[in-house]
């Protein structure tokens, strides 16, 4: 029964057939697939671009044996392990890094997809490799890497300036 | 697209999940947007909480502050809330009968009031003090790493690895927040309407006394001494372990001849103890009696041997007066 093919529709209208074990990677459209029961009809996903829903399947392809992550229910307790982001392992590397040119386009959507179908360990791959871009970059670096306008006024960034690294923490 | 068009859960969750404290901090001081974000004391409770467990906040502390905090006994946080319930009933069981209630130690008849619990999850240990057989410190170590203990009657907490009371007065305010937090939960717990069960510990209320005047049981090579009776010391020991209420009055009586001097007779440890004369008048302060006996009233006519005692015992070693 897992070997029935599911149709997904893009943003673009665009059909794109996968196994339903390839589908059910995406906790959405498990528990949709699982709602509807047997069924031929095309599932619309109007939040993601037809380029992203591939880049998407291409991960669940490359995982589709993982073992499920377990539920935030289950996790007991604050679990150091939760904030490494030095474990992303070389498939992964490869493929969130993608084409060099719309790297951060393309990994800011892929985030997004992978947060609007509930594909826990996309999102964490992508949110990872976000805060590894980040990690020991001046808030210059960051701002040119991500595109971000600098839209303090002269004298805030003045008083930015001013303040040393940890003052304000210490 | 940039890291400002996710959704603001998204960007929290990555933020809190993946930053280290400089990276937040110059994430700040791109543009307003981020700062804004990071001003928020909201994120920081979360980033305090889910990264380092520090889940209170003392009321003179931002959470902020909190998070850039590194305290002193991180075991204490490893006490979580679902630590803590299942300590609490531990606690709770352990009170259906304060009466029976016996040392966990198989061949142990010690009961209350000189009982330690041991604050791993899912631990049965009930452990009696040290001035007892120990077993509470036997469970330590041979449990590792079970480094924290409650005291049942008291509800103070001791960490076996920092060698200390955990929460006391002199405490980091993170410390003493999260160890009167799991102090006020068993309170309440134990005064529920539904459980019906004795709280034994009814000088809680003598915590902080208790905490203040331990520090005066410490004395120093340098300090003036005073002499104070074995008895009356043996009893404000209890009290500062937690065993017992306060003592009376200071009766130095027993030390005093005839002419209301010092006895030359009296013995060292067995019939008085020593105390640095500061927390002599402190105590007498607090307490009441006397009569004061310090070390300037000692002569070599009656007290010889207590005078080349205490001499030999500020004498510093050759290794401590010598550097070299």
């Amino acid at each position: 029964m897992s070997d029935t093919l599911v149709t997904l529709t893009s943003q673009e209208g665009k059909p794109e057939q996968v196994p339903r074990r390839i589908a059910e990677r995406s906790t959405l459209l498990k528990n949709m697939l699982e709602d509807v029961g047997e069924s031929n009809q095309p599932i619309p996903l109007p939040n993601v671009s037809h380029k992203i829903l591939k880049r998407v399947l291409e991960y669940c392809i490359h995982h589709k044996d993982d073992p499920q992550p377990p539920s935030d229910d289950d996790k007991d307790s604050f679990d150091s392990s939760r904030k490494r982001s030095d474990d992303i392992d070389e498939w992964d590397q490869k493929f969130i890094k993608g084409k060099e040119e719309e790297h951060n386009e393309e990994l800011f959507q892929i985030i997004l997809a992978a947060n609007y179908l509930d594909i826990k360990p996309l999102l964490d791959l992508g949110c990872k490799t976000v805060a590894n871009m980040i990690k020991g970059k001046s808030p210059e670096q960051i701002r040119e890497m991500f595109n971000i306008e600098n839209d303090f006024t002269p004298e805030e960034e003045d008083q930015i300036r001013r303040e040393n690294e940890w003052a304000a923490d210490a | 697209m940039t890291i400002l068009d996710l959704p603001i859960e998204l960007l929290n969750q990555l933020i809190v999940t993946y930053l280290n404290g400089l990276d937040l901090h110059r994430l700040a001081k791109t543009c307003s947007a981020l700062k804004y974000i990071l001003t928020d004391d909201a994120i920081w409770h979360r980033l305090a909480a889910e990264r380092k467990g520090y889940d209170v906040r003392p009321e003179t502390m931002t959470w902020k502050q909190v998070f850039y905090t590194e305290a002193r006994c991180e075991h204490l946080f490893d006490i979580n809330r679902s630590v803590l319930q299942d300590r609490i009933l531990a606690y709770l069981e352990a009170m259906k009968s304060p009466k029976t209630l016996k040392c966990t130690n198989s061949n142990c008849e010690i009961g209350l009031p000189d009982l330690w619990l041991c604050l791993s999850k899912g631990c049965t240990s009930i452990g009696c003090g040290r001035t007892k057989q120990k077993h509470a410190f036997e469970h330590y170590t041979y449990g590792r790493p079970h480094c924290l203990t409650i005291k049942i009657n008291t509800l103070e907490i001791w960490c076996y690895i920092c060698k200390e009371w955990i929460g006391s007065l002199d405490a980091h305010p993170l410390e003493r927040a999260k160890a009167s937090h799991i102090l006020s939960c068993i309170k309440s717990a134990s005064s529920h309407p539904t459980h019906p069960l004795p709280l034994l510990t009814t000088d809680i209320s003598l915590n902080d006394r208790r905490q203040k005047e331990r520090k005066m049981y410490i004395f120093g090579k340098k300090d003036p001494l005073c002499f104070v009776a074995e008895g009356w010391l043996d009893e404000w020991k209890e009290f500062l372990i937690g065993n017992a209420g306060p003592p009376g009055e200071i009766d130095n009586g027993g030390l005093v001849d005839g002419r209301g001097k010092f006895r030359g007779n009296a013995r060292p440890n067995l019939d008085y103890g020593f105390m640095a004369e500061g927390a002599y008048d402190q105590l007498v302060e607090a307490y009441g009696g006397g009569p004061k006996l310090s070390e300037t009233e000692l002569t070599e006519e009656h007290h010889g041997f207590l005078i080349q005692m205490i001499k030999t015992w500020r004498t510093p070693f050759a290794s401590e007066d010598d550097p070299n």
